[in-house]
């Protein structure tokens, strides 16, 4: 017995000749935070959708607590979704909004009434059931619909890209409310975005999605730390490739550079190592008694606040590296890279 | 430093607008007669010019004396507020002295009139540019102030007219002629001393049940607290009905007709929309060219299709059921050709109310748990219900004011529109037939009023502004084979009344000699082909102010602030809710006499177009309009182009295609109008479908045919060559145009 809360298995959706999604397998733990992570046409909306019952999938099943739901429609799923577009009924009021799936479930109007109340609280907007969603600013009909979604308790929380309407301050705060009270409830949730650093914040696992698969599942220090290709590392923060092979254990040798790695890969090996730019340390002097060290010349510099980037000139490539709380002045001409062995990342296969 | 900031702001070059007008309008008073002898408007009477008339009119040499003035305030050195100041106050005096010459003299106006007229608003609009008082310029404000007096003269003027008429008969105010129309059985009769019943009493009977009725079901559904109104609506809605029903006259044909075929069209056009955005099925690619077929020809084409199919000696009734009928002679045969030519109207209306519905909200709904029929319930139906309540008053509107179908198998019963026409032309009784002009002006205006002022501001704009991504939920196969199945019967019998007229144009005798005879399309010669190309060349004359000028108030009223757009807006869009016959007389009540007049000659028919179509010109116009962003405008100001430059080099090659299809469609209307020219025709000035008319009524149906094949024929071709040339512009689609 799979006790996932939420079991994706085999999932294929073609639209005409192009494979949305292909071939997806993906278990979600009751309570936890699944977001799917990647580029437009991925497939991860697709993949939402089918959860949500609006595509039937090609090939595979889906599973609720178990229990297969592939044929089920959406509305007899016990699923809600918030929408890109919030989608709130212009026609009724904040509180008719969210007491819409009450209504359709024949909850008594004294019940729905308290129980909208309550969810208008939860998500800030105790008393502004009466309102119209046009009346209220875009971070408050995002509340709304997640209100309308939460209040009729489904079994599983659906999240098409939510904050991607709102301005950045407020698309960081309403992310952490969201993570906050998906928390407090303990709902299992599945959400979508494009957006790396808003997946990083938010989720317990992350699955990042390219051409219709899942390329790596995993929590987001993993997915951050240890990618498993070069679109992963790509996708998720910044990085510095170098491709070479591993000349003996511990080393691999590249063009005019031969840095010493954490061991693993066979000597022989074609390897590509993953820099992550705040992994690299920058030193004004050459520093004593540590290996991996590069002569270079920063290129340009860029402050920005809790870091300072520079683009940096070494070993014939271009080198970007991050340097926390930088002080009074920004490094300039010649400068040295100290590349720490345990923060180097290989991936064997190219 | 300090001499650039002094550079002298006062010391003004001469104003060539100012001089250029100040000059147009002393020689077009001097040198141009001021009168006309008969009704020909290019008689030159030497008589009559502003140098003959100097020594006997005391008016003329003030009217020469104040444009001369203009000139010399256009070359002195003032500043711009000093002479806008002086421009105004003279152009302001030289109207008012044209005025007063014109109405003075009581004669029929000519050329100097004209020019003058224009001259001195000219003046008077740059003057109010000059001077600040409208924030516009010299271009703008003329434009406005031609604009305004155009919409005054030609709509307003003649409305005027049909409302006086109806209260002042012979120079004396009385109601005697309203008391008798409305009282008269021709109008409406409720009680028919004829029959024992009294249908007051059932009336009200039927309201009572109807209202107690409402009761009950509120009760059962517990929403009787809320909603007593609904009671009263009810039990009126159901006694007026019934009452209706049950009387006889024009009144109530018309109204029944209207909310029948309002009802049905819309019904039909919401099925043709949902069919056209969410069919999976083929045949939704065949709904744009047959919902415009009936736009492009005169609705009357099916009435007269109606008799050959279904007539008495009708082809499926006679010759294929072998029925003799008169049963769609008479209101439910024009229901049936109403319903067929307006539900394209209410299908265009409500394509983009189904298109602008946003799938997200569907979607949305079915997450929490609603299912299809709930989501049509809860979320569809209150979003489309403005769209719905829109095109059922279009449609309600185009019903009342339709003139051909009731008069071809209206089979004899009066009608609103209808006695309008027989009110003048059979009991020569102008004033009566002004009453009924009133009456339906009256009913057509409210439903315009609340169409646009009630059901236009309910309509929900989406709330995040952008729509969705998602796309349309197909609709559920059941459904769509259902109503692709409506849609079938429809074209089929489309297909059948277009073929039948065709078919009846080469056949010797419909309903008794079915031989092949080219005959009537022989015939045509030389009478209808006479009036066919007497009516492309004055739509054709027609079409290009029509438009122009219907572009140009859609950019006046979108783009430029000034006092009395509202008005402005509104009085040019009024003739879509005045019905054709009232216009008609209107303009026959207005122009037949005195300084303007106009009747018997072709130049009232091509105003009597131009100001019937210009509406579809402003609204193709705004909709093109609305697409260009403001600020390719702006930067041509920037760069110091006037705006009658920024408008002619900006914004007419961005609205190129759309101005195409506005001249098109304007043609296409002019070619296809019936009731707004028919009493103001004369044998020199025939029309095509008026001459179809005559031809249907005495008795010649097999050339009525031709001529309207010939029409139907030739409209069809001047829209697919608009379509050819549209896509190699990429401009909006001919259905677009329509539809705006």
């Amino acid at each position: 017995m799979n006790r996932a809360h939420v079991s994706v298995q085999g999932i294929t959706k073609r639209f005409g000749p192009t494979v949305a999604v292909d071939g997806v397998s993906l278990d979600v733990e009751e309570g936890s935070f699944t977001t799917l992570l990647g580029p437009s046409g991925c497939g991860k909306t697709t993949l939402l959708r089918m959860v949500a019952g609006f595509h039937h999938p090609d090939q595979g099943d889906i599973f609720l607590r178990g229990i297969r739901v592939t044929d089920i429609p959406a509305h007899r799923r016990n699923t809600a979704m918030v929408f890109q577009e919030y989608a709130l009924f212009p026609h009724m009021t904040v509180g008719e909004n969210v007491g819409y799936g009450l209504r359709l479930r024949r909850v008594s109007a004294d019940e729905a009434t308290r129980r909208v109340g309550q969810v208008m609280e939860l998500v800030g907007l105790a008393g502004q059931q009466r309102k119209f969603p046009h009346h209220l600013s875009g971070g408050q009909q995002q509340r709304v619909a997640l209100a309308r979604a939460l209040v009729v308790e489904p079994e599983v929380l659906l999240l098409d890209e939510p904050l991607s309407n709102l301005d950045a301050k407020l698309r960081i705060r309403v992310r952490s409310e969201i993570r906050q009270l998906q928390q407090q409830l303990g709902k299992t949730t599945l959400y979508v975005t494009h957006d790396q650093e808003e997946a990083l914040a938010i989720s317990d696992r992350i699955a990042v999605m390219n051409r219709g698969r899942i390329l790596q599942l995993g929590t987001p220090l993993q997915i951050y730390h240890h990618p498993v290709n070069r679109f992963v590392a790509d996708f998720v923060g910044l990085a510095n490739f170098l491709e070479g092979e591993v000349s003996a254990p511990g080393q691999v040798r590249m063009e005019g550079v031969s840095l010493t790695v954490p061991d693993g890969a066979l000597p022989g090996r074609r390897v590509t190592v993953v820099l992550r730019p705040e992994a690299i340390r920058l030193h004004a002097r050459p520093p004593e008694g540590v290996a991996n060290v590069l002569r270079g010349y920063v290129t340009a510099a860029s402050f920005l606040g809790t870091l300072a980037r520079y683009w940096v000139d070494a070993a014939g490539r271009h080198w970007i590296v991050d340097v926390p709380s930088p002080g009074e002045a920004l490094m300039t001409g010649e400068v040295f890279l100290e590349i720490p062995r345990d923060r180097i990342h290989l991936l064997t296969e190219t | 430093m300090a001499r650039i900031l002094t550079i002298p702001a006062f010391r003004v070059a001469p104003n060539t607008t100012l001089l250029s007008w100040g000059g147009i309008t002393f020689l077009g008073a001097l040198l141009l007669p001021w009168t006309r002898s008969g009704r020909d408007l290019f008689t030159f009477t030497t008589s009559s010019t502003g140098l003959a008339l100097l020594g006997s009119s005391p008016l003329m040499p003030a009217i020469l004396a104040t444009a001369v003035l203009v000139a010399v305030a256009a070359s002195l050195p003032w500043t711009n507020a000093q002479r806008g100041r002086v421009a105004l106050g003279l152009g302001a005096l030289g109207t008012v002295l044209v005025a007063l010459r014109l109405f003075g003299a009581g004669q029929p106006f000519s050329g100097a009139a004209v020019v003058a007229g224009l001259g001195f608003l000219a003046v008077l609009g740059t003057g109010l540019a000059l001077a600040g008082v409208l924030r516009a310029d010299a271009f703008i404000a003329s434009s406005v102030l031609w604009a305004g007096a155009f919409v005054i003269i030609f709509i307003l003027f003649p409305l005027w007219a049909v409302l006086k008429a109806s209260v002042i008969v012979k120079d004396q105010f009385t109601l005697a002629v309203v008391a008798e129309t409305l009282r008269s059985p021709v109008f409406f009769l409720l009680n028919n001393p004829a029959t024992t019943r009294n249908e007051t009493l059932i009336g009200v009977q039927a309201g009572l049940v109807a209202a107690a009725g409402a009761v009950l079901f509120l009760a059962v559904t517990r929403r009787l607290r809320q909603s007593w109104v609904w009671i009263l609506y009810a039990g009126l809605g159901v006694g007026v009905l019934t009452a209706l029903y049950l009387g006889f006259g024009a009144l109530r044909n018309s109204v029944l007709l209207a909310i029948v075929v309002g009802v049905i069209s819309t019904a039909l056009g919401f099925v043709f929309a949902l069919l056209g955005e969410r069919s999976r099925l083929r045949t939704r690619r065949l709904l744009g060219p047959f919902s415009i077929l009936p736009i492009i020809t005169p609705p009357f084409v099916l009435g007269l299709a109606m008799i050959y199919l279904f007539g008495r000696r009708g082809f499926v009734t006679y010759q294929m059921l072998g029925i003799s009928t008169n049963i769609f002679f008479g209101p439910l045969g024009v229901a049936v050709a109403q319903v067929l030519a307006y539900a394209p109207i209410a299908y265009l209306v409500l394509q983009g109310v189904v298109q602008s519905l946003d799938a997200a909200l569907e979607e949305a709904a079915e997450t929490l748990g609603a299912s299809r029929w709930h989501v049509l319930r809860t979320v569809i139906w209150p979003l489309a219900r403005p769209g719905i309540a829109n095109a059922f008053l279009l449609v309600a509107i185009e019903s009342l004011a339709d003139f051909g179908n009731p008069i071809i198998i209206g089979g004899g019963k009066p009608f609103l529109a209808t006695e309008v026409f027989f009110a003048i032309i059979g009991r020569f009784n102008p004033n009566e037939a002004a009453v009924y002009g009133v009456v339906l002006l009256a009913m057509t205006l409210s439903i315009f009023l609340v169409q646009r002022y009630w059901v236009g501001r309910r309509s929900y704009v989406t709330v995040t502004g952008k729509p969705s991504g998602a796309k349309a939920r197909p609709l559920p196969p059941a459904l769509d084979y259902a109503a692709s199945g409506v849609f079938l019967a429809w074209m089929a019998l489309i297909v059948a009344l277009y073929g039948s007229v065709f078919v009846g144009s080469v056949t010797k005798l419909w309903g008794f000699d079915y031989t092949f005879t080219l005959e009537h399309l022989r015939n045509l010669s030389p009478t209808g082909w006479k009036v066919f190309w007497t009516s492309a060349k004055l739509s054709a004359y027609a079409a290009i102010p029509s438009t122009l000028l219907g572009f140009l108030i859609a950019y006046l009223v979108t783009r430029v602030e000034f006092p009395g757009r509202g008005g402005l807006e509104f009085g040019s869009m009024l003739s879509f809710a005045v019905p054709g016959t009232v216009m008609g007389i209107g303009y026959i009540l207005a122009f037949n006499q005195g300084p303007l007049l106009l009747t018997g000659t072709s130049l009232i028919i091509i105003l009597a177009f131009v100001f019937r179509n210009m509406p579809v010109g402003i609204r193709s116009g705004v909709a093109a309009i609305h697409q260009i962003d403001r600020s390719l405008e702006e930067a041509s100001t920037m760069l110091r182009a006037n705006s009658a430059v920024t408008l002619w080099r900006i914004v007419m090659p961005l609205v190129r295609s759309a101005l195409l299809s506005g001249l098109v469609f304007a043609f296409v209307r002019a070619m296809t109008a019936v009731s707004q020219v028919i009493f103001l025709i004369t044998p020199q000035h025939s029309l095509a479908t008026t001459q179809i008319l005559t031809y249907i009524e005495y008795g010649s149906q097999g050339r009525g045919a031709a001529l309207a094949s010939l029409l139907t024929v030739f409209m069809i071709a001047v829209i697919l060559a608009l379509y050819g040339i549209n896509r190699r512009l990429g401009g909006p689609t001919a259905r677009e145009v329509t539809a705006a």
